[in-house]
């Protein structure tokens, strides 16, 4: 197991440096850090020089990402040209504030997808199997940041207004001055977290669905029910445990979109983590922290790719790793 | 009057699907008595499988079970409450599927799958089930069965697989066994030896069983009983010699005409018999088996033969069923 | 013996082979899917109005009118006015243009280069394959927001531009899919007989095995339709996609965004468009599965 972890990562390599590579002269292209300064009349070219000088601008591309490379390797991510903090530093505290958005969410998530999915399945063609049918290719058809405006519209600003009170906020983290009140920050959380999750519970929910409706259709429930047991624990015991290896496999595979694609969702309700400093590094043209996060992107990519696969491997034991 | 061990009254599955009613199981009936063997005998889809399903309620949607009576020591089954049925189902009537590697869970080990059947239906403590276990594989024949126990499905070869399904399946000593084509997923050696073993522990438990199959040369090592169905319906019903040497169902003699057979002469090509099953939705009017029967004459076209006594104790729904000289000339033996 | 009149069944047989063509059996599953079935009818709908309306209107989506500004929905401007007086009825429609035309394009073409990839790597396997996997799996390894916002804000709105950095993130799905498609059809009978008679490659790959994946390609090619206006409105909506003043339904939420509590309705029309269109193409790709693909064969046995 090891063994094939380690080499798992090594193949990895490789596959890192491309993609930085590939990042790094986009980035020559999409934007430049010096913009603001050089429409400002009172910065004179000298100065522009002086700062290009300073920030390595004035070099070749191919050495400056050599450079950018070795001192990535050796743990020095760079200045934020638009932060002037370290570029890891930033990546940490931002990071944090994403996973508790992303955390909340994926909990979120799976309390409500896998119970549907499985309700759905158990009793196909119900009701219920339509209504959430219906409700989860609507999630998936949603654009993620008009449902974002709408719930600030609604859940936001209208319901406020027929509370008389704030019950759900619209932007940032935590009240000023309520940084460790919970309460305050669950009732900022709720409308990102809701955001966020709309398309993986449409998402998980059908897949949970079908997975279950296959291990339903299978030869082994049927075996468990001609035991004689209860109908709970046919579907509970020897029908879940079969039909949760996949969901394992995909909310996997999902942590890294889930990571990145809160882009959108924390650039709507302004949440100071990695996404919104992504978007702002980007329109600035701050390559160093653009870098930075799209390293720490790839690597929960390949990371979580690996995760599911020991994990399958973990939960079928049909599946050995050499 | 004696009441039979199980005793099965026109019993009708129908599957309400999307393109339409299939009658899978149609008016099925038979008896079975402790300690004999009922052989269902049909090619694939003529229902013997859901007729199996259908005795202890297993039949998933969109099949239901219509009409009928299977009635347990004189109990219905049918009108039994989910939790009085579940005391019979594994505990008092077993079944063993045709295919052991879907039938069991790839992801228990197999002793656990055997051990929850006694653990469901005794009251005994986990050290007891899991001695239980071990013994029941012994029994059937799986060596260094303390430590099998531990293995998964996927690690059991086929045979020995469906030894273990024999193995659960016998865990509770049940009354009724039910055997759904237990050896057409393994090769020919293996087949006899689990025929052999069925048989042996038949004897040792004096239950009753029934033998799902669509190989006519399976019966003859073991049946007491033969009900051949067709499209869903039974055709033929009887003791087996009489079905053997005095069919009166031409479908049955097509099914006997297709077995290989190692003591004829090897001229006599392997018949099979022409056409294909029914689509089950569209049975053809008249007697379903008519646009394959040699023996078909306007009558069959038009009218549903009825289940009739030809001899005593032998059901035949032939139009001419009482034509004897017909079956003989073209009989196994003629 | 056998004197059934097998001419007359015969006769039959023929009789229903012709009432049942690929087509018409297709037609009749699609139709049970009732949702499957507007949702085509309102596509078609939406997709002639988007190309209608902006002749019809007596606006131009860029005629900046500031003695309207911020009307709400009237007859005059049934979908009401934005911050610069411009009538949102004819933005709208305007912007369904290009997103439709964004959608359909992105879908035809990495649909193409998909399948085209696919069925080689698929059909040759070996170092070709390989390649082409290893190349795919790290295509997958790039976090696909960073390039589509890197590469969006690189080429600064244009629509054709536009078009091809979205594909480029979309067909390695596709490739895959037919991949395995391809894999599994070559070992087929009718493709050994085709061999053996004779037939080049490129001839099975187009002729024997091509046609036996239409219905997986269809399908994926439809709701990619579907994909391809989530991204490019996302996109445009972050400010890398579409610019103003050129409308997309993205970039009028945006701008949307900041009058939102005040004037509401510039931002439910773009949205509920959006959602219309995408929600019918995933319907229609769904309806189409259904017919497509018989895996609801009888649960019988």
């Amino acid at each position: 197991m090891f063994t094939y972890v380690a080499r798992r990562l090594l193949h990895s390599i490789p596959v890192f440096i491309l993609v930085s590579l590939i990042v790094f002269i986009l980035m020559q292209y999409a934007g430049d850090p010096l913009a603001r300064l050089r429409l400002n009349p009172y910065v004179t070219p000298q100065d522009i020089a002086r700062l290009e000088r300073e920030m390595g601008l004035d070099k070749p591309v191919s050495v400056r990402y050599i450079l950018w490379l070795k001192n990535f390797v050796k743990g020095d991510w760079g200045e934020s040209l638009s932060h002037h903090r370290p570029v890891f530093e930033l990546i940490v505290e931002r990071t944090i504030n994403t996973l508790q958005l992303m955390m909340v969410a994926l909990l979120f998530t799976f309390i409500l997808a896998v119970p549907i999915g499985i309700y759905s399945a158990v009793r196909q063609y119900s009701k219920f199997d339509y209504v959430a049918t219906f409700f989860s290719f609507l999630g998936f058809s949603m654009p993620v940041f008009w449902f974002g405006l709408i719930l600030q519209m609604v859940l936001g600003y209208y319901l406020m207004k027929v509370l008389g009170f704030q019950l759900f906020y619209t932007a940032s983290m935590y009240s000023v001055g309520k940084e460790h009140d919970i309460i305050n920050r669950l009732q900022h959380l709720a409308l990102p977290v809701i955001t966020l999750s709309l398309a993986y519970i449409a998402g998980w929910s059908r897949y949970q669905r079908s997975s279950m409706l296959e291990v339903i259709r299978a030869d082994y429930l049927r075996t468990a029910r001609a035991k004689g047991l209860k109908e709970s624990k046919v579907i509970l015991k020897h029908g879940l445990r079969n039909a949760l290896i996949p969901i394992v496999t995909v909310i996997m595979l999902d942590m890294p979109a889930l990571f990145g694609g809160a882009v959108i969702t924390e650039y709507i309700f302004a949440w100071p983590g990695i996404g919104r400093l992504l978007h702002y590094a980007i329109i600035n043209g701050d390559y160093f922290l653009v870098m930075g996060i799209t390293m720490v992107s790839a690597f929960l990519v390949v990371f979580f790719n690996l995760l599911a696969d020991v994990l399958y491997g973990f939960l079928d034991p049909r599946i050995v790793y050499e | 009057m004696t009441v039979s061990l199980l005793d099965v009254k026109d019993l009708k599955t129908y599957f309400f699907t999307e393109d339409g009613i299939v009658k899978a199981v149609d008016g099925v009936s038979f008896s079975l008595e402790r300690g004999k063997t009922l052989a269902i005998v049909g090619e694939s889809g003529s229902g013997k499988s859901v007729t199996a399903l259908s005795i202890l309620r297993l039949v998933s949607p969109p099949g239901r079970i219509v009409e009928g009576k299977v009635k347990f020591e004189g109990n219905d089954l049918l009108k039994l409450s989910e939790e009085e049925l579940r005391e019979i189902r594994g505990n008092r009537i077993a079944l063993i599927f045709q295919d052991p590697l879907t039938a069991l869970n790839p992801v228990f080990t197999v002793g656990d799958q055997i051990m929850e059947a006694i653990l469901t239906h005794q009251k005994t403590s986990k050290e007891e089930a899991r001695k239980k276990t071990v013994q029941l594989l012994e029994m059937v024949g799986i060596p260094r069965a303390k430590n099998r126990i531990n293995d998964y499905p996927h690690q059991f070869s086929g045979g020995m697989r469906q030894r273990a399904m024999i193995a659960m399946a016998l865990s509770c000593e049940p009354d009724v066994l039910i055997a759904d084509e237990p050896t057409t997923a393994l090769d020919v050696t293996i087949q006899a030896q689990i025929l052999e073993l069925i048989k042996e522990l038949q004897e040792k438990f004096n239950s009753a069983t029934i033998l799902i199959t669509h190989d006519l040369g399976i019966v003859a090592e073991l049946a007491d009983d033969v009900l051949v169905m067709y499209a869903g319906k039974p055709v033929e019903y009887g003791k087996a010699e009489e079905i053997y040497y005095n069919s009166r169902h031409p479908y049955t003699l097509g099914l006997m005409h297709s077995i290989s057979r190692l003591d004829v002469d090897k001229k006599e090509r392997l018949q099979s018999i022409k056409g294909f099953p029914p689509n089950l939705i569209q049975i053809p009017p008249g007697c379903s088996f008519h646009p394959r029967c040699d023996f078909a004459i306007n009558i069959c076209r038009k009218e549903i033969p009825e289940f009739l006594e030809v001899e005593s104790g032998h059901l035949s729904a032939c139009h001419r069923a009482l034509k004897r000289d017909l079956f003989v000339s073209r009989g196994y033996h003629g | 013996m056998a004197w059934f009149p097998l001419e007359e069944i015969e006769k039959e047989e023929l009789a229903l082979a012709e009432e049942y063509t690929p087509w018409s059996v297709f037609w009749k599953k699609f139709k049970r899917h009732r949702l499957a079935l507007i949702s085509l009818f309102l596509l078609v709908f939406l997709s002639v109005t988007v190309v209608i309306m902006p002749f019809i209107l007596p606006y131009q989506y860029d005629e900046i009118n500031l003695k309207t500004r911020f009307q709400s929905p009237s007859l005059s401007h049934p979908f009401g006015t934005d911050d610069l007086g411009r009538d949102q009825l004819v933005r709208v429609m305007y912007g369904g243009r290009i997103s439709l035309a964004v959608g359909f394009s992105v879908a035809l073409f990495s649909t193409f280069i998909g399948v085209a990839l696919g069925a080689v790597a698929g059909y040759f396997s070996g170092w070709l394959d390989n390649t082409l996997m290893r190349f795919i799996d790290f295509a997958l390894t790039i976090p696909p927001l960073v390039i589509l916002m890197v590469a969006g804000s690189i080429v600064a709105g244009g629509i054709f531009e536009i078009i091809l950095i979205v594909s480029l993130l979309m067909w390695m799905y596709i490739a895959r899919l037919i991949r395995g498609v391809f894999l599994s059809l070559k070992e087929k009978e009718f493709v050994e007989a085709a061999r053996a008679c004779g037939a080049s490659d490129f001839r099975i790959i187009t002729r024997h095995l091509l046609p036996n994946a239409v219905a997986p390609i269809i399908v994926n090619a439809t709701l990619a339709v579907g994909y391809a206006i989530l991204i490019e409105s996302a996109l445009s909506f972050l400010g890398f996609g579409i610019q103003p003043p050129i409308p997309s339904w993205g970039n009028m939420l945006q701008r949307a965004q900041q009058t939102m509590i005040m004037y509401p309705w510039l931002t439910w029309f773009p949205g509920a468009m959006i959602v219309l269109t995408v929600l019918s193409v995933n319907f229609l790709g769904d309806g189409l599965r259904d017919a497509l693909e018989p895996t609801k064969a009888l649960e019988v046995m």
